[in-house]
């Protein structure tokens, strides 16, 4: 009788065990999401240069992807550590692109420049730090610019 | 002319005799004597002898600890130092994309540029921009 009811409570207690691991498993799936992080450079210049440095303070994002811009004098892909977003392990990164298109064809004022595709997990708000490294004019000075950015969220 | 010769001939007999006797005779070491004296001289080369061998490694061990840091730092170091000097083509004492960029004004291949670019952006790089 004794060993009937150890037994009995052996079961229960591993049952919700693994009730509560099945739960936070559900939990933190429900509470990764996926959302594009629209960086843009405003300069008073045309732009031909730029670079910039983005992570998230707490450390719950991953960079799934990097698009480039609107403007067509930037039209291949910007640079960045694709082998580490591959692997799924670029937790920040750092984008940069350059055009030798003539000063004419470049963007004046505010424009996007890269979207960054993110994976959050967390309950909390993304709280993201950005930060312009560099940006140049078309004969390679380096300019004075403003970097922001926006968020969309998707799924 | 003085001849001492004759003075010895007048030496009595029985100082003679004396004088041959302690002349002949031999100085008698005791074996405790010895065996302490050999200590002595022991003890004493034993402390004294490394002393004075050890000075010059102690004179040059610092300049030798000095020079081996020196060498190990340029092999460490002179290799990541000279990369970033290489990368660092517009000269501004930082390497950022406006080198890539004078880089790819300069008519310089496509691969130099990339290759240029990557290392830039690489995460895997000890860079204070993050």
């Amino acid at each position: 009788m004794r060993a009937r009811s150890l037994v009995v409570a052996t079961v229960a207690v591993a049952v919700a065990a693994l009730a509560v691991s099945f739960g936070l498993v559900a939990q933190q799936r429900a509470a990764a999401r996926f959302a594009a992080v629209d960086i843009y450079v405003d300069t008073t210049v045309p732009l031909a240069a730029w670079q910039f440095a983005l992570q998230e303070r707490h450390g719950e994002m991953q960079v799934v992807g990097v698009e480039n811009g609107d403007s067509r004098a930037y039209p291949e892909a910007p640079y960045y550590d694709r082998a580490a977003v591959d692997r799924g392990a670029a937790d920040r990164i750092i984008v940069a692109s350059f055009s030798l298109r003539p000063a004419a064809e470049l963007p004046v004022g505010r424009a996007r420049v890269a979207t960054v595709h993110v994976r959050l997990t967390g309950a909390a708000a993304p709280d993201y730090r950005l930060q312009l490294v560099v940006a140049g004019a078309a004969d390679g000075r380096p300019i004075d610019a403003k970097i922001s950015l926006d968020t969309r969220t998707g799924r | 002319m003085h001849d001492p010769e004759p003075q010895f001939e007048e030496l009595p007999d029985a100082l003679v005799a004396r004088l041959e006797r302690a002349d002949r005779s031999q100085a008698i070491v005791d074996p405790r004597t010895d065996r302490a004296v050999i200590d002595d001289a022991r003890r004493y080369f034993l402390t004294a002898r490394p002393r004075r061998a050890r000075k010059p490694v102690i004179r040059w061990a610092l300049p030798l600890a000095a020079a081996a840091t020196v060498l190990a730092a340029v092999l460490l170091v002179r290799p990541f130092g000279s990369q970033r000097l290489a990368d660092d083509v517009d000269g501004s004492g930082r390497v950022d994309v406006l080198d890539a960029f004078a880089l790819a004004r300069s008519q310089a291949s496509q691969e130099s540029v990339d290759a240029l670019a990557a290392r830039i952006v690489s995460l895997g790089a000890q860079r204070s921009d993050l």
